[in-house]
């Protein structure tokens, strides 16, 4: 019955794109499909590694165990006994899987920057370069929507691409967490490769390439620019990261032993935001306080002078700082870029934008 | 309604000025060209021909004066359709084939004829399925010039189109571009620098030169203003007394004989003057070589009647 339907429905309408739709994905048309190969191989390859991985866990029986954890589906770990069953197997599984997990995210968190620098550079710097914007804005079109179609249709593409590959990288990485407790999920990949931070990158750095292109009129500049605004906000959102969420803290008791704080925090919490000694008052000694001290002694010396006791601290973002914290990293990406959107529009409004030739 | 904005002109600028960061381009130019017309615009390099082009195709935002193309604003979208533009280096996607850059037309343009811009193509012997960045510089012109057509424009403003043509194609080109003008009564601004070309061809001309215009109005009455007068140069140089009521503006000396373009006011004639009517090219090359000639604005409401009228 449907295919009767859509037989009837069709004939000849194969749909078609019309005006500026038109003209942008003609122009694109090249970029898209390879913009295409490289999310499909990705995503293959993801797939892949995930599905090898999960079997592994299975087989082996090892899911959700982690070398520090007492007990596994039920059977005692050994991790002081060099042949135990569970934990040679979850080395094994490190040897294999923790450098493509951790390659793949590095992976990921350089496609931001290809997309501003392959995408959003030329998109205005190549037309302003060659001269086709005159070209474009001599037809019957104005040039703010020429604009809008030239920014939307790849808009969606990247943050569509990104999301695809971040969604799945996510689901990889949520399979091995656990088995991978060395690895602070704040740093760069994975938290930039997963969830909505890693997804909001993609529009950030395709409107800074965008706007640059508009600014500068020269493609090769404008995409220089891009790669360096680029690594600087990502960077710049590395330096910010901890500061997102106040981190919990976590004392020892009197002579340093943090025995009392269960295992799992240290496992799965995001550790080395700050650590040090807390005076009678229970005031934090930052441990970096005495980096000038040379010798046991005179290092000593300055944390007695200084008040400090025996008694330690750790600050460090729990698990349950890992959403939060995409959400406001996501937030913040997406802010700047719809202002950098807005800037694109106000420009080529104001702006009688010809090169100068007589 | 269109027809009241027809009346108003194809173009007309007042007080218009263009200012680059290097200076001023164009300066204090007024001018009216009525709708349906062929005008010649004329002028050495970077006398502002391109910079009164991109004005009136609304790529420009003037610094000082308006500009309006059948009334409005150049970049308002009812005056954007009616305009067509064909830019003086001919800008096309060059990864495009010349049928993608023929659709682009379509799909911009509302009153789009894919039958008039495939013409030009044809004439030109150019294949649709060529990609634009292999086309030669004269091949490129057509593609670009089949675009402008195909727009079905009032007004097409082309910028040095047969600059890059050789001869054969240069009269194709010509042809079939009148014969549309002809047809539809579509108004055409073609700079150039080669008046050969628009001879017989143009109805209206203006003559540009250091950003301002020179010389403007309707081709008859440009002609018609102005007059060669042959006869004994003055001993001792200095201008004859047959010339002192008018203006002049160039003179040339062979031997004891002087030629001059002038304006007369009232009979230039005098003993021994032979005068005749010059030609089109005659009246432009007497106005290039001489720079500082006082200029001559028929088609300026403001100054038509003292100019024209005497």
């Amino acid at each position: 019955m449907s295919t009767a339907g859509i037989r009837l429905a069709a004939p000849g309408a194969r749909p078609r794109t019309r005006g500026l739709v038109w003209l942008v994905a003609r122009q694109h048309r090249a970029a898209l499909w390879a913009g295409l190969a490289v999310v499909v191989a990705i995503a293959a390859y993801i797939v892949w590694q995930r599905t090898g991985m999960v079997g592994y866990l299975r087989a082996h029986d090892i899911q959700d165990c982690a070398g520090w954890k007492r007990f596994c589906h039920g059977r005692r770990i050994h991790p002081e006994r060099g042949s135990d069953p569970t934990i040679e197997a979850l080395r094994h599984l490190g040897d294999t899987y923790r450098a493509p997990l951790l390659n793949t995210g590095r992976l990921l968190i350089a496609l931001p920057a290809l997309i501003g620098v392959f995408i959003g550079a030329p998109l205005f710097a190549r037309e302003l370069e060659m001269g086709t914007h005159q070209l474009v804005w001599t037809q019957s079109v104005t040039r703010t929507r020429w604009l809008i179609a030239k920014l939307a249709l790849p808009l969606v593409a990247v943050t569509a691409g990104t999301a695809i590959l971040a969604a799945l990288y996510t689901w990889w990485w949520r399979a091995a967490r656990v088995q991978f407790p060395d690895i602070a999920w704040g740093t760069a990949a994975p938290f930039d490769a997963t969830g909505p931070a890693a997804v909001a990158l993609a529009p950030l750095a395709f409107f800074v390439g965008a706007a640059a292109g508009l600014l500068l009129r020269r493609t090769v500049p404008a995409m220089a620019v891009t790669l360096g605004v680029t690594a600087g906000v990502q960077y710049g959102l590395g330096a910010l990261r901890p500061h997102l969420m106040t981190p919990r803290t976590i004392v020892s008791d009197a002579s340093g032993d943090f025995a009392h704080t269960p295992l799992e925090i240290f496992y799965t919490s995001w550790r080395g935001i700050g650590d040090g000694y807390l005076t009678r008052s229970g005031a934090k000694i930052p441990s970096d306080h005495c980096s000038s001290a040379i010798g046991q002694d005179d290092w000593n010396r300055c944390l007695a002078r200084s008040g400090a006791t025996q008694k330690q601290y750790e600050e460090l973002h729990p698990a349950s700082h890992y959403w939060p914290m995409q959400w406001m990293q996501a937030g913040i990406c997406l802010a700047v870029a719809v202002a950098l959107a807005a800037f694109c529009v106000w420009w080529i409004r104001r702006r009688p934008t010809v090169k100068e030739t007589a | 309604m269109t027809d009241e904005i027809d009346a108003a002109g194809a173009l007309e600028a007042s007080g218009l000025g263009m200012k680059y960061r290097r200076g001023w381009a164009l300066r204090d130019v007024a001018c009216h060209l009525p709708a349906g017309r062929i005008c010649a615009l004329v002028g050495p390099n970077g006398s502002g021909k391109s910079t009164l082009l991109s004005l009136a195709a609304g790529l420009l935002t003037p610094t000082t004066g308006t500009l309006r193309v059948f009334g409005r604003p150049p970049a308002a979208p009812a005056a954007r359709e009616r305009v067509a533009f064909v830019a003086q280096d001919k800008p096309l996607y060059p990864r495009f084939s010349v049928a993608d850059t023929l659709r682009l037309g379509r799909e911009l343009n509302p009153r789009w004829d894919q039958k008039a811009a495939e013409r030009v193509v044809e004439e030109a012997e150019v294949p649709l399925s060529a990609r634009v960045g292999s086309l030669s510089g004269g091949q490129r012109t057509c593609v670009a010039l089949a675009l402008a057509l195909g727009k079905r424009a009032d007004l097409l403003l082309l910028d040095e189109p047969m600059s890059d043509q050789d001869p054969l194609r240069r009269h194709r080109m010509m042809g079939v571009l009148m014969a549309e003008a002809a047809e539809r009564g579509t108004g055409v601004v073609i700079s150039t620098h080669v008046l050969a070309e628009l001879d017989g061809v143009c109805d209206h001309l203006l003559l540009m030169g250091g950003g301002r215009i020179r010389l403007a109005g309707g081709t008859d009455e440009i002609q018609a203003a102005h007059r060669v007068i042959t006869g004994p140069s003055a001993t001792g140089g200095g201008t004859p007394a047959a010339l002192a009521r008018h203006t002049v503006v160039e003179t040339r000396t062979t031997g004891r004989q002087l030629t001059a373009l002038i304006r007369p006011e009232g009979t230039p004639a005098g003993d021994g003057w032979i005068v005749t009517e010059p030609s089109l090219e005659e009246v432009l090359l007497g106005y290039l070589r001489a720079p500082d000639a006082p200029p001559l604005l028929a088609d300026d409401p403001r100054t038509a009647d003292t100019e024209v009228g005497a």
